[in-house]
């Protein structure tokens, strides 16, 4: 909901849109390129961060928000869905007289011929087992739907018993497509490599977007709160770093962590979320431990200090993935794409680290040198006067 | 033709209409060239070759997949070609004036 208003304000806000929409000016003041990097990367990628905010709505507004058919209505709820099983002629309740079950390879088969009929030729995605070992026992066999956007469908259910065919759902209609489409463009059942990493790209260009949002928002203030005193932009800065940097300390050191606890350790899965949390939380002390240079309109080596950390983090994670399964990239490139990709990527996300973190260490020496002087040539002419 | 066949072309048409749409603007068109940008008439010429040339990607995309799929392939193309052109404009000029010499036609350099 936040994202959605943000998006629609940020439209509203920004007012030469197509006039400006390739501008990035990386040598003007870094005010400057932050919001034109904040402008761009929202406006390219507006399709993606809208119909994502959209759809997340859609999807989560009506089944987790706000469950109400199955809560304040439950009554009606349950109402509905014995006549829906009346409508449909698959049992709604068991019938206690105990049956065995016909081969369900057979039904699969069936299935499958009759999907190849409908003229779209597929492999199971979803198979449940209603009112096993009971009469009334019927399976119901859903299409994968990992060549389309659209989640699992085209269901055909089988008397369990007999084999024999109860049902064939009729086809969607508009507003089911429609409504299959968009829950399934957010939830990304579909295989389809290409269109999965232009997702990640959307994903960063998101992530760019809110980063450089968040650098404008406080360079705008850094100076002002300086003259005037106020701890405002200092405390923003470091939410900003504990955003941006301190969520990768946090993954790269969930990650570490997966390779050092012993997998026998009970509950080892918790022990890594608390890992998340607890790197996220220190994380966010050392932001706001070194912000004390923004207070002055300098930049905080916080930002700095957690980029070379995210690059120790990563490389360690790829190294201790080597010790402790035998994999690296020289085994798994071409061979295993899954651990490849995890691997290429962190090496990806230190280099990236880096490089910022060098530039950031420039850039410091740079606003010192010139804040120094400054104070010099202060000194200097209170000494003349 | 194949699906990767003519998802690279349409990879290239998008960006190519990116790169179109971006020349109609007075200031990319400085950016990239020293003669003066075009009349009215060359930029509404740039601009109608850059949507025939995302339309392209489009038909492109509908050639490798499913519609509702080629759909969002497409999309995302569009975002990826113009933050593409976007950087290209701002970092490399070298890159970006062998570039449009390829795609833009004579008459209008």
């Amino acid at each position: 909901m936040v994202m959605m208003a943000a998006l629609i304000s940020g439209v509203v806000i920004h007012r030469k849109m197509f006039r400006e929409f390739f501008t990035f000016r990386p040598q003007k003041q870094i005010q400057r390129s932050a919001l034109d990097l904040h402008n761009m990367t929202g406006v390219v990628a507006l399709p993606f961060h809208f119909f994502f905010a959209f759809t997340g709505l859609a999807i989560f507004a009506a089944w987790l928000y706000l469950p109400l058919s199955s809560t304040l209505l439950k009554p009606l709820h349950d109402h509905a869905e014995v006549q829906e099983a009346e409508n449909t002629g698959l049992p709604h309740e068991r019938s206690g007289i105990p049956a065995s079950i016909a081969s369900v390879d057979a039904m699969v088969a069936e299935a499958k011929r009759r999907w190849t009929a409908r003229d779209m030729p597929g492999e199971v995605g979803y198979l449940a087992m209603y009112h096993l070992g009971d009469s009334n026992g019927y399976i119901s066999i859903f299409r994968a739907g990992s060549d389309r956007v659209a989640l699992v469908g085209e269901g055909i259910h089988f008397k369990a018993s007999t084999g024999e065919l109860l049902r064939e759902d009729p086809p969607r209609s508009v507003v089911g497509h429609i409504n299959g489409f968009l829950i399934g463009l957010h939830l990304q059942h579909f295989e389809h490599w290409l269109l999965r990493w232009l997702y990640a790209l959307g994903g960063l260009l998101g992530c760019a977007c809110i980063a450089t949002g968040f650098v404008f928002f406080v360079e705008k203030r850094k100076k002002q709160h300086a003259k005037s005193g106020s701890q405002g932009s200092r405390f923003v800065d470091a939410l900003g770093t504990t955003v941006v940097t301190g969520i990768l300390v946090a993954t790269m050191a969930m990650l570490v962590s997966n390779r050092l606890l012993p997998s026998a350790l009970a509950g080892k899965g918790d022990w890594e979320k608390l890992v998340f949390w607890g790197a996220w939380l220190l994380a966010s002390g050392h932001a706001l431990w070194r912000s004390g240079p923004v207070a002055v309109g300098k930049i905080s080596p916080a930002w700095r200090e957690q980029c070379w950390l995210v690059a120790l983090l990563a490389v360690t994670a790829v190294a201790l993935n080597w010790l402790t399964t035998g994999d690296h990239l020289g085994r798994t490139l071409f061979a295993y794409w899954p651990v490849a990709g995890v691997d290429l990527s962190l090496m990806a996300s230190a280099l990236a680290s880096v490089f910022v973190a060098r530039e950031l260490g420039r850039r410091e020496y740079l606003r010192a040198v010139t804040f120094e002087e400054r104070m010099e040539n202060k000194s200097l002419e209170a000494a003349h006067v | 033709m194949s699906d990767q066949a003519y998802l690279f072309l349409a990879v290239l048409f998008a960006l190519m209409g990116m790169a179109l749409l971006a020349l109609s603007l007075e200031a990319h068109w400085r950016q990239v060239f020293t003669t003066s940008p075009p009349k009215e008439t060359g930029k509404k010429l740039l601009r109608t070759l850059g949507y025939v040339s995302q339309g392209l990607s489009l038909t492109f995309c509908l050639g490798a997949d499913h519609p509702s799929m080629a759909a969002l392939v497409w999309v995302m193309f569009l975002a990826g070609a113009a933050f593409a052109i976007g950087l290209l404009l701002a970092w490399s000029p070298g890159i970006r004036k062998s570039l449009s010499v390829l795609f833009v036609p004579s008459k209008v350099r």
